[in-house]
């Protein structure tokens, strides 16, 4: 990584209004054992720099894996050419203020650095994992995957912005396969978080593995999930994504101003509900939170330089805030948070969500069971689609337990789930507290034009919710 | 890209793997995947350039087996050769420290000698100094999002027992939609190898007055069983059912199609796929350096002919390869058309939906081969043979052995291409072939 990367941009002879560099580096190792086996060991070093200009009120990127100063020159030439045939077209006029002169730095607090255990270690680890999944003969297969990534982000500009990020990830993934003739059923588990090697502890890895091929087993024989309409109580681990979903995608600003209609979608959220739109019952709160330590997508400035802060997107039920960097903000005249982040140095940054976490309340998991007369604890996401304005979703989970009479007892299959997000979340009855909060987070989210996939980190604890569309299996 | 750009990224990566050949050991195999790119995106929301970006970018993978132990690394080339060539010479170094620490890969594949191939297709784009004014001019009075993406592809597999594959391909799409006041939309698409004006002018003309079908107050239908057309990009998202003709997939219990390869269900009998390379859309050879055949018959009139396999499962599972990738998914997949004639579309749904395109597929039960999703775009309610109005987009929950199967009607009698348009990490190649299909009793749900 250039350490002097705005000596280096300094150099550069240039005749626009703004100039700005971003270069990123990022190793991701993936390391996938399966059935007892090395199933592959792979490294992905990628590397480059973007070179974003500002001209007659109009940005235009460049981007190039070469880093001589010939071939920064070179690319930033060409944006200049991008910016001068295009600016009369430009969506929006942007200005200095769009890109401060930011200057600081961030880096992942780990104990234990990702590079202090060799290929071999780590790989004699998630063998491992898998042979402890096969708890039985009904075991077809048995995966363990860890992704470990190690990124850092410089920025610097002509107007004296320097910033230095250093992130530390990493992925585990564990899946059993369970089939007795016909029926097959899955359980996994795929934490994810900022930090180092703690993360992949031998013995919590082997207790997760045994409990999820014990769990796909009793899938095989569990009965299907019941169709009516039911109190449900959500696990964090799927409920992470009804967030992400329903909540942090339907408040991207980009998408609300229309940038994303030809792709991912627009928004059923309009400029003029922030601060009017009841989004859930009063339960629900919702803060974009990069300042959270270990979640998957802390940060201190986004790809725009912006310092990154901690903002409530929804109050009490109450919609108060956009998930949209600078370039959204003054487009659309509206405040949003520090967001503008890109996949690599191959795009330029758009609206992202960080860490979009659902704040505790105040009941204990044992108290939202006790609640419930008849309802379904589901577990752990395995289907997910939402329409392109953020209104009809459908859910489906791997594992649920029929709550009967304040109390768990079945083990069910296939539960599923459909319904309309604000009547979804305003229905939200209960939410857990602080004991009951854990922190996931997702490594692929896809969005953009060219696409664009980003880590997101949300952190919930379960909730109740009333009145859900759920039915089973086919 | 010129042809001697080109020429020059060949004989560089010529160069550059033969320096790493000859530095490798006797018990030593490497195996280079390359993927180069020069793309230009142009992003447009309403009628005007919300995002210009171009990007040069290559990344070469080596997959290096030391004895029985594996690994690979893949890397950003920068384009200078002696500098990737420096660099590709220390991977090598940390390959052979991580093999030493790694356990034995059960199922090494090795690298193997065979004959080489080069293909180049080249095109020609409009050009960027009057770009923004071919793009938007004629849809100026129009509320038009989009992404144009134009620029040259290249794939490269080379081997240390001499095999070299290349390919490269100049191509281009203007992927868009137009709105209405009341943000109801039509979804279009140019793409080629060469920008004609012309041809975009017509594409253009059709998808806007496609969209005055729009102008209607949309029809909000109750959950239930319709019978449905399915145009030819509907169609394409269906082809998410081709994950399961995985081998491996179906080996590990996680294929939709294991009842069809059990013999438990059939599809219809009007249904056919083939992989076909005879478009040159694709490269024929994958990562391993292996050459598809021209044609695999993959399911004949509802039965199941052949899976994808490709080296390392066949080396697993003791069976024999077709040349599938790595990921073992169709790479130039076509349905074969049937005999529903475009003029017999709206009096063959009788009452029932017109729908253009979908959004957001996933598998609500896999082992069923059940998929849910979204209708989107133009999609319309037609009764007695005649488009009524556009309709409030609908959530459906239905089997793939019922649409593709039992339910399965008729096919149309003309094979559309739509094209592949992710750009996540690189561009796409290829896309899919496909006509329309017509099925009854299919299961919406909110």
């Amino acid at each position: 990584m250039s350490q002097n990367l705005l000596q280096r941009l300094n150099k550069i002879h240039h005749k626009v209004d703004w100039l700005g560099l971003r270069e990123v580096k990022e190793i991701t190792r993936n390391y996938i054992a399966r059935n007892g086996k090395i199933e592959k060991n792979t490294t992905n070093i990628d590397h480059g720099c973007m070179v974003e200009v500002l001209l007659n009120g109009h940005f235009a990127y460049c981007g190039a894996a070469n880093m001589t100063d010939e071939a920064l020159q070179k690319a930033c030439d060409r944006a200049t050419l991008l910016a001068q045939h295009t600016a009369s077209w430009k969506t929006f006029p942007a200005s200095l203020d769009h890109r401060p002169p930011s200057v600081g730095t961030y880096q992942t607090q780990t104990p234990f650095p990702l590079d202090k255990a060799s290929p071999g270690e780590i790989m004699s680890l998630l063998i491992n994992a898998t042979i402890k999944m096969k708890v039985s003969d009904k075991i077809v297969n048995c995966i363990a995957h860890a992704m470990m990534i190690e990124t850092e982000i410089t920025l610097a500009s002509s107007t004296g912005a320097h910033i230095h990020q250093q992130f530390s990830s990493l992925a585990p993934y564990l899946r059993a396969t369970a089939q007795d003739g016909t029926e097959i059923q899955n359980r996994s588990v795929s934490p994810c978080h900022q930090g180092g090697l703690e993360l992949l502890n031998q013995a919590e890895l082997a207790t997760e593995a045994e409990r999820i091929g014990r769990e796909a087993v009793e899938l095989l024989t569990a009965e299907q999930c019941p169709t009516g309409v039911y109190d449900v109580i959500l696990a964090p681990d799927q409920l992470y994504l009804q967030i992400h979903e329903s909540i942090g995608h339907p408040l991207e600003l980009d998408r609300i101003l229309g940038d994303e209609r030809n792709y991912a979608g627009w928004s059923f959220v309009q400029l003029s509900d922030f601060g009017h739109l009841q989004y859930g019952s009063s339960l629900l709160n919702i803060v974009f939170d990069p300042t959270v330590v270990g979640e998957y997508a802390s940060y201190h400035f986004d790809d725009a330089g912006i310092p990154a802060t901690r903002e409530y997107l929804i109050k009490d039920g109450l919609l108060l805030r956009g998930i949209g960097g600078i370039d959204s903000q003054k487009r659309g005249n509206i405040p949003g948070v520090s967001s503008m982040r890109a996949q690599s140095w191959n795009r330029p940054p758009i609206d992202r969500m960080a860490n979009i976490n659902l704040e505790p309340g105040n009941s204990s998991f044992s108290e939202m069971i006790g609640s419930v007369e008849r309802g379904i604890y589901m577990t752990t996401n395995t289907c997910w689609s939402i329409d392109d304005y953020r209104n009809k979703f459908q859910f489906g989970c791997e594992y649920a337990k029929l709550i009967e009479n304040g109390k768990l007892t079945k083990t069910i299959k296939n539960p599923n789930y459909r319904g309309v997000t604000a009547p979804f979340w305003n229905n939200l009855k209960m939410v857990g507290d602080a004991s009951t909060f854990e922190v996931w987070g997702n490594t692929y989210c896809g969005k953009g034009e060219p696409n664009q996939v980003i880590r997101v980190g949300h952190a919930t604890p379960p909730c109740l919710f009333g009145n859900v569309d759920v039915f089973g299996g086919a | 890209m010129k042809m001697d750009r080109r020429q020059q990224q060949k004989q560089d990566l010529k160069a550059l793997s033969q320096s790493l050949f000859q530095t490798l050991d006797t018990d030593e195999h490497l195996t280079l995947a390359y993927s180069g790119e020069e793309s230009l995106f142009i992003r447009v929301n309403k009628t005007t350039i919300r995002q210009i970006s171009e990007v040069t970018q290559a990344n070469l993978s080596l997959d290096f087996i030391s004895g029985r132990h594996h690994t690979e690394c893949t890397f950003s080339l920068s384009g200078d050769v002696v500098q990737d060539t420096k660099q590709a010479l220390k991977i090598i170094e940390q390959c052979r420290l991580e093999c030493k620490s790694l356990p034995e890969d059960p199922f090494l594949v090795l690298p193997e000698a065979g004959e080489s191939s080069e293909e180049d297709h080249f095109g020609a784009f409009a050009p960027l100094e009057k770009l923004a004014d071919i793009l938007l001019k004629p849809a100026a009075s129009l509320d038009l999002a989009g992404l144009y993406a134009a620029g040259t592809l290249m794939r490269a597999s080379i081997n240390s027992k001499g095999q070299f594959h290349w390919f490269s391909t100049d191509n281009f799409y203007f992927d868009y939609s137009l709105y209405t006041l009341s943000q109801k939309a039509i979804k279009s698409i140019y793409a080629g190898n060469e920008w004609k004006d012309e041809d975009y002018w017509k594409n253009l003309e059709q998808a806007k007055n496609q969209l005055k079908a729009l102008d209607k107050t949309s029809k909000k239908l109750s959950p239930g069983k319709y019978r449905v057309y399915f145009a030819p990009a509907a169609v394409a998202e269906f082809s998410m059912a081709w994950s399961g003709l995985s081998e491996k997939a179906l080996k590990e219990g996680r294929s939709p199609l294991k009842q069809l390869a059990e013999g438990e269900t059939k599809l219809s009998p009007l249904l056919s796929l083939e992989e076909d390379f005879n478009q040159g859309l694709v490269p024929r050879f994958n990562e391993f350096g292996e050459v598809s055949p021209l044609k695999i018959s993959l399911i004949t009139q509802g039965k199941l002919m052949s899976t994808l396999v490709n080296r390392r499962t066949a080396q697993e599972y003791g069976i024999v390869s077709n040349g599938a990738n790595g990921g073992e998914g169709t790479r130039s997949p076509r349905m074969l058309p049937g005999h529903l004639n475009e003029s017999m579309i709206l009096s063959s749904i009788g009452t029932g939906l017109y729908v253009s395109n979908l959004h957001y597929l996933n598998w609500s039960d896999l082992q069923q081969g059940r998929i849910t999703g979204m209708t989107r775009y133009g999609c319309f309610w037609v009764e007695n043979g005649e488009i009524v109005s556009p309709i409030q987009d609908m959530r459906f929950d239905e089997t793939l052995y019922s649409f593709f199967g039992s339910n399965l009607e008729a096919i149309g009698d003309t094979v559309q291409l739509i094209p592949h348009t992710w750009s996540y990490w690189e561009r796409s190649l290829g896309g899919n072939y496909v006509p329309g299909i017509l099925v009854n009793d299919f299961s919406f749900t909110l």
